[in-house]
Order: structure tokens, then sequence, then C-alpha cells
């Protein structure tokens, strides 16, 4: 497939001989069966903290699947292990369960001749749908993995929560090691993630001192807590910040205040920095910490920097053999690999020293309201690409040593 | 007649979850070798039609072989509804184009009719294309009753709709043409049907040999036309109600509801004539006048609302020659 191309997946449904093109049919013959998925889940709400109702209905769908051994465990976490009786290999599939919206947000989902749209569908309820369909689609295929294959929508990964599902997963997961894992995202079809950088997030609260709370709107004119937010975020992207290692600080949110008629009690930002250098992104934690004192002190309000969500820098090589199967499997697929830093699941399995590559599924565009869509026409080639290199995982020496 | 009421109640109420082994249901079917048809009768629903369709498939055909057929029954709409509808693996039908020497009608009775012509199924299903949060559940709900239990013929659904009310919430009822028209004319006049708690809701499923054997309203009086000859024909016992939860869908204005509140009462002076030899019932006129308020002056505005019915289908000979030849 030509760059070109690839611009447009909704009209290109491409073609192949032999033993590829029999695979994307029968995939393609799955398409029901993947999007009603979605639609049903999509029904069952997961808000980060509360992803019980959206478990349990993976619970159900995983015991009704042929070979599928469900097990969840107090986070919520949906897993799914298809065994290999005959291997003491395992190899993750992994994605997260949670939406970043709360249960108010309509989930219901509408299906278009050639996308479907609804909050949550492309990030990453897609993925979730696709974990609970898969295992028929090896089924049709007739493909038995040489591995245990352990499929894991993990709670908690949005927000405060912080890839905690994963994280829990991963570190309790007895006794045999993970040897490999594969993240897969709804968006976007084509990339291919296997470095994370270094992250952190913070939460930083300006609220008024007790003895500021008291008194008239005159009296107390000279402090105000989003005044405070106002410095605070003036001298926060005065922090100078390399090029190289490259670095970035981006506040995300912004709240505060409680009237029109009052001066604001308290204000709160939400902020998240990036850097490929470990060393760097320590400097910068100071640096935020120092500003909050300053500012604080200055404005004789009291703010506290939260920090939490710390991950390292952490990457396989261009070599590795993981890296080399993906970038294969797509190239010979016709797509043209894009490789991207992610901060996905990814970066728990990477850390955690597991070989680790993120993958896309298909095209469209993200977000927690109606808009968010996907495209329906390149998901049989993302569903391929995924199975293709679950195929050859076990090749190659892309196993953890 | 509470009694009778009240047992009724008790005997053919059902809920969903009642029926959620779809193991077990496809077991029946096969055993009373049936074929299940699943009718969804549009107009321009394209919005919602994707999904019910990519669900019913997905659940009812390539999960668990419940249903043999899913069809939708068009009656012209502009938008790119057949198109889903066929993409997703549905079988489409433009009304107008089946039985056309019997001429054609404009309404969802008359798709439900010819449904009966097209669909080869024993149970017919009919569920409206435009419930936004649709599951499987509003198909096998009904089925399961008809499967279950062989002297049931025909089941109809009903959905919570919680409403809250000066004395507290009650947990269900009707919509608001079914407490201000349907409930006070049944009260008086079938008293044996108050039991059904939505009689006008637009999900149903039954046998072939009940369908083809009753008159179909082709507009808004068919819900109610279809509960009246079901249990004229074949009595209460013959029919049972299935709680479905939640459904959402859109809602109409008063207006709207005036206009089809005006075509079931076409329907019902009809089956008064029928089953209660009331024969002074004479209608002067089609048109239903309501009154508008606009640039600070009232309107009348009139509609023309006339309830054509379709005879049963069984009076049809090319009906006749396909199932009963």
């Amino acid at each position: 497939m030509t760059g070109a191309a690839m611009q447009d997946f909704n009209s290109y449904c491409p073609s192949f001989d032999g033993e590829t093109g029999r695979q994307l049919e029968i995939i393609r013959g799955c398409r029901e069966l993947l999007l009603g998925n979605l639609a049903l889940l999509a029904e069952a709400a997961a808000p980060t903290f509360d992803e019980k109702a959206r478990a349990e209905f993976m619970m159900e769908r995983f015991s009704e699947a042929a070979g599928v051994d469900p097990q969840t465990d107090l986070l919520h976490n949906a897993i799914g292990i298809l065994r290999n009786e005959n291997s003491t290999r395992n190899v993750l599939l992994t994605t997260h369960l949670d939406n970043a919206f709360d249960a108010d947000t309509n989930p219901a989902i509408s299906i278009t001749e050639d996308q479907v749209f609804g909050a949550g569908v492309a990030d990453d309820n897609l993925s979730v749908a696709v974990l609970l369909t898969l295992p028929e689609i090896l089924n049709r295929l007739d493909i038995k993995l040489n591995y245990n294959l352990i499929m894991v929508a993990a709670a908690r990964f949005h927000h405060r929560g912080d890839y905690e599902g994963i994280r829990t997963f991963v570190r309790g997961f007895p006794p045999a090691k993970i040897d490999a894992a594969v993240n897969i995202n709804g968006l976007t079809l084509g990339n291919i993630n296997y470095f994370t950088l270094s992250r952190i997030r913070c939460d930083i609260k300006c609220a008024l001192l007790d003895s500021e709370r008291v008194g008239n709107v005159i009296r107390m004119a000279g402090g105000s807590a989003v005044l405070t937010l106002n410095e605070l975020m003036d001298n926060l992207y005065r922090i100078p910040l390399p090029r190289k290692p490259r670095t970035l600080l981006n506040i995300g949110m912004i709240s505060g205040g409680e009237r029109y008629s009052t001066i604001s009690q308290e204000a709160e930002l939400k902020l998240e920095a990036l850097s490929e250098d470990n060393g760097v992104m320590d400097r910068l934690i100071d640096e935020i910490r120092n500003i909050c004192i300053d500012v604080g002190a200055r404005h004789n309000v009291r703010v506290t920097p939260e920090f939490f969500g710390r991950h390292t820098v952490a990457s396989l090589s261009s070599g590795h053999p993981l890296v080399k199967i993906a970038v294969d499997t797509l190239q010979r697929l016709g797509i043209e690999p894009k490789v991207e830093y992610t901060n996905s699941q990814m970066a728990v399995t990477l850390a955690e020293g597991i070989p680790s590559v993120n993958l896309g599924l298909t095209t469209g565009s993200g977000g927690p309201n109606s808009h968010s869509h996907i495209d329906i026409a390149p998901l049989g080639l993302g569903l391929l690409q995924l199975v293709t290199i679950l195929q050859a995982i076990d090749k190659n020496g892309a196993f953890r040593p | 007649m509470n009694e009778i009421i009240a047992r009724w109640v008790k005997e053919r109420t059902f809920h969903h979850r009642q029926f959620s082994d779809l193991k077990r249901l496809v077991e029946l079917k096969q055993q009373r070798r049936l074929k299940i048809s699943l009718c969804f009768p549009t107009l321009n629903e394209e919005k919602t039609i994707g999904k019910s369709i990519v669900v019913m498939k997905s659940e009812l055909m390539d999960r668990y072989p419940l249903v043999d057929e899913i069809a939708v029954v068009d009656s012209g709409s502009t938008d790119k509804t057949r198109i889903i509808a066929e993409k997703f693996g549905a079988i489409t039908f433009a009304a107008a184009d089946c039985l056309s020497a019997t001429g054609d009608y404009k309404g969802k009775g008359e798709n439900l009719w010819k449904a009966l012509y097209l669909l080869n199924g024993d149970i017919i299903v009919y569920v409206d294309a435009d419930i936004s949060n649709i599951h499987h559940r509003f198909v096998y709900g009904l089925i399961g009753p008809l499967l279950e239990q062989e002297e049931i013929k025909f089941v109809k659904a009903f959905y919570n709709r919680p409403f809250q009310t000066p004395d507290g919430v009650i947990p269900a009822g009707g919509g608001r043409v079914t407490e201000i028209l349907i409930r006070p004319l049944f009260s008086q006049f079938f008293p044996e049907l108050i039991g059904i708690v939505q009689p006008l809701s637009g999900e149903y499923a039954g046998y072939r040999e009940v369908f083809e054997q009753i008159p179909f309203p082709i507009g808004y009086g068919v819900e109610t036309g279809m509960l009246i000859d079901i249990f004229q024909k074949w009595g209460l016992n013959a029919m049972a109600q299935t709680n479905l939860d939640l459904r959402v869908h859109r809602n109409q204005s008063v207006a709207a509801l005036g206009r089809m509140a005006f075509g079931i009462l076409q329907t019902f002076w009809d089956r008064l004539r029928c089953y209660h030899g009331v024969d002074h019932v004479k209608l002067d006129s089609f048109i239903l006048r309501q009154m508008q308020l606009k640039d600070e002056e009232l309107k009348i505005v009139e509609s023309e609302i006339q309830e054509h019915e379709r005879p049963p289908i069984m009076t049809i000979e090319d009906y006749r020659k396909k199932f009963h030849s």
C-alpha cells in the first residue's frame, strides 16, 4: 500500500493472495462479532475506579468463549487466558478497561456505513472488544498459539488510577514470568511504539490560608486562589526546558473559584511533564516544587503539589526481534510503520523488563464525546496485523531471555 | 374481573433474565423444528439501524443460532437505512415492491403485514429500529415464553419507565397515550387487557399462525388492533408480556401524540363495531384539528389521518400459495 493510499483507509480494502488473503477474509467475516462486542461493552459503564460492571461483562464473555480461562482480581482487571498446555511461555496482550469519563456520559454507540461513533469507542473500547473477539478469530483461523496468551483488560488506567491495574497484574502474576507483551490501542493503525519517555503528573492545589478566609470582599482583595494559580502557571511556563533531550511541560486542566461575587478560596491545576531523560525530569520536579513554595509564600496562599504517575525512560532497540516482527508485519501488509513514543500500559511492562510493543488497530479520532469515532474498513488489516504478530512472536527470539 | 387479570399478570408476565440461557432456547427451537425471523420496520433510521443489526446478528445468529433471518422492511427511506442494514447482514425489502397488486400504503403496520409474506419464520419478532440502547434481550426476551410454553402464542414487551408523581415514583407504567387513552378505553370495553403494562410498545413476537389470521391497521392503530384481535380469537391465556428493562428512544411531542391518539381511536371504534356490536359510531371526518399558537395568533393545524387496514394476509392468494399450498 502506498503512503497516499494510507491516507484514506475507508476507500481502500486491500486484497492479498494465498494464506494472507484467506486470513483477511475470515477476519472480515468476524466484523459483526467484533462490533457487537463493542456495542454491548459500551453499555457497561467503566469510569476509572468503577470498572466492576464492565469487568463482569468481560468475565461472562470470556467464560462463554471456547478454551478461555476467565479470571479477575480485586481491582476488577478482566483476564482471559488462552492456554497451551504444552508450553510454559506466557505472552501478555493488554489494553485498559476504563474510560476517562464518568457514568453520566451517554455510552451508546452509533454504527454508520463506514464508522462507529461514541464516547470512548476509539480509546480504547475497541481494543477491549478485540480481546473479547480474538479467541473466536483464532478459532476460525484454526490458529493454536505456541504459548499461553494472557489477555488483560486492566482497570484504573486513567487519571489517578495511574496504571494501577496493569502494574498490579504484572507484579503479581504468579508463578511464571511474562515473556513478551503486546499492548493494543484503538488508534492508530500503523503506529509501532517500543519506547516510553520519562513522565510525571502533578496536581497543584492553591488554597487561601484559614486566616485569609474571613472578612468582606474588599478586605480580602489582596489574596485569591485563582490569581495565585495564574501566577503559578506563568512561573511554570518560564522554566527553561532543554530541546535536547526533548522535554515538555503541559498544563492540561485548571479549575477554581466558587462564585462571581466571592474571592476564590481554592483553585487547582493538573500538569504532565515528559522528557527523554530521567535526570532532566528529576531536576524539573525539584523546580516545580520550588516554584510552589515561592509563589505560595508571596501570595500568602497554601500551594500544595502532589506528584504521581512517575515513569522512567524505557525502550527496546529498533533491532529487537519483537520490533522487527512488528515492522516486518506492517510492511508486508502494505502499511508504512510510524514509530513514536507512547505512554500506554506498555510503559509498565517495559519498565519491568518485558519486551513490549504497542500497536494501533484502525483510524479515527479519540475523545470522551459522541464525535469520537473509529473507521470500520481498516479494522480487518488491524486485526490481521495483530494475529500475524501473535503467530510470529514465539519465533526469532522475541521473548525475554 | 380483577382476579382474572391478577392471575394472568402472575402467570403470563416474565422478565428477560428468565430467558438469558440462549443455548437452551436454541435447543428448544431445534427440538420443535421452528424457524425464527426478526423484522425491523423502518423509515429513515440510519442513526440506529446499524447497531440494531450488528447486535442481533452477532448475538443471535453468529454466537447462538436462535434467529434464522434478520430483515428490514422499509417504507421508502431517503437516508442510508437500507444500505447500512444490508452491509451488516440484514435482508432488506422495500415494502412498496411487495404484493404490489394489493396496493401500497405508507405506515408501520403495512411493513409488518408485508413482512409476513417476505419472511419465512414460524415465529416472527417485530422490533422498532429507533432504540438507541438496543440489546439482544429485546428479542430473546420475547422469544423465550413462546418456546418454553406452547400455549403462549403472542408476547408483548414492556419496559421500566420510572414515573415521578407527587406520591413518589411509580416503577412502571405506560406512556402518555396509554394512560390517557388506551387504559380508559380498555377499562370500559376490554377490561381483560388491563394487565398489559404497555399495550403500545413496538416490540412483540408471535406465531405466524396468529399474525396471518388478523387484520393489520397500517398506521398508529396496529398495536391496539392486534391486541384486541388476538385476545378475541385466542383468549388471554395465549398472550404474555416480558419486562425488557430500560428502553431509550425518541420522545414525541404532544401534537404527535395527538395524531397517534386520533389514529388509534379509529381502530378502536372499528373493534367496537366488530366485537361489541356498536354500529352507531360513524366518523364524519378523518381530519384532526389541533390549535397552535404562532406569532401570538391561534391557528388551526389540520392533519388528515385515515387508518387503512390490511385484511388478514391469509386472504391474499399469493400468500396462501407461498405458505399453505
